[in-house]
């Protein structure tokens, strides 16, 4: 029983993994979809959280009109920063996972080196984290989601 | 190392998704799903850009009608 466990780790580990491949790729998808709405849905937000805080905060002061494009163009430039970062690793995540989709079948025939496949399915695992990273920050934004 | 432990996790989740919904999809099935989601995550991520810079534009524009709002002397 203990040897029939041991075979069993042992093919587990030797089996080329495309089927684990595959679900990589579609799990990073899922993530790179939810983060392109998540995105969309933050940036519509926060955009109207600007205009109506420039509206309350610029009525009272001496030049309203100066203060609502000074101040509202400060703090878009301020979320853009954030929003440009989680674009970036969107953009990064989906570029390796489409390499690796589109390689995968190339290594299952046998005509491509696995050891491209590999890199970028670690492009794809390293950029994911940033990704969750750089998304929850920008939904923790102030006055955000 | 961090691909090869999700790929081999990976490698078992198909098996035990099968197994609990009794998925009847073929290999050729899944390959389709795949590749379906694959297009549609990396059509979505380049869209984004484009979309983005649309929205910037409107918020500009949305930013510059508040301003003219805002310095037009308030009606007794």
């Amino acid at each position: 029983m203990r040897g029939l466990l041991v075979v069993l780790i042992l093919c587990i580990g030797c089996a080329p993994g495309f089927d684990g491949v595959r679900q990589v790729i579609t799990n990073g998808n899922m993530l790179v979809i939810g983060a392109v709405r998540t995105v969309s849905d933050v940036d519509s937000y926060y955009k109207q959280q600007i205009l109506h805080d420039m509206e309350r905060l610029c009525k009272a002061k001496p030049e309203p009109a100066k203060c609502v494009m000074e101040e509202g163009e400060k703090r878009f430039t301020d979320y853009k920063m954030k929003r440009d970062v989680a674009v970036k690793a969107i953009k990064d995540t989906s570029i390796a996972l489409k390499a690796a989709a589109d390689i995968l079948p190339l290594v299952e025939a046998g005509s491509k080196n696995p050891k491209d496949l590999n890199g970028w399915i670690s492009k794809a695992t390293a950029a994911l984290p940033t990704l969750s990273q750089a998304v929850s920050e920008l939904g923790l934004l102030p006055g955000g989601k | 190392m961090e691909a090869l432990i999700i790929g081999l996790i990976g490698d078992l989740a198909p098996l035990a998704i099968q197994a609990i919904t009794a998925s009847k999809d073929t290999h050729d099935d899944i390959v389709k799903k795949f590749n379906e989601k694959v297009i549609e995550a990396y059509a979505q991520a380049n869209g984004l850009s484009a979309a983005l810079d649309a929205s910037d534009e409107k918020f500009h524009e949305e930013l510059r009608n508040l301003a003219e709002r805002m310095a037009e002397p308030t009606k007794p």
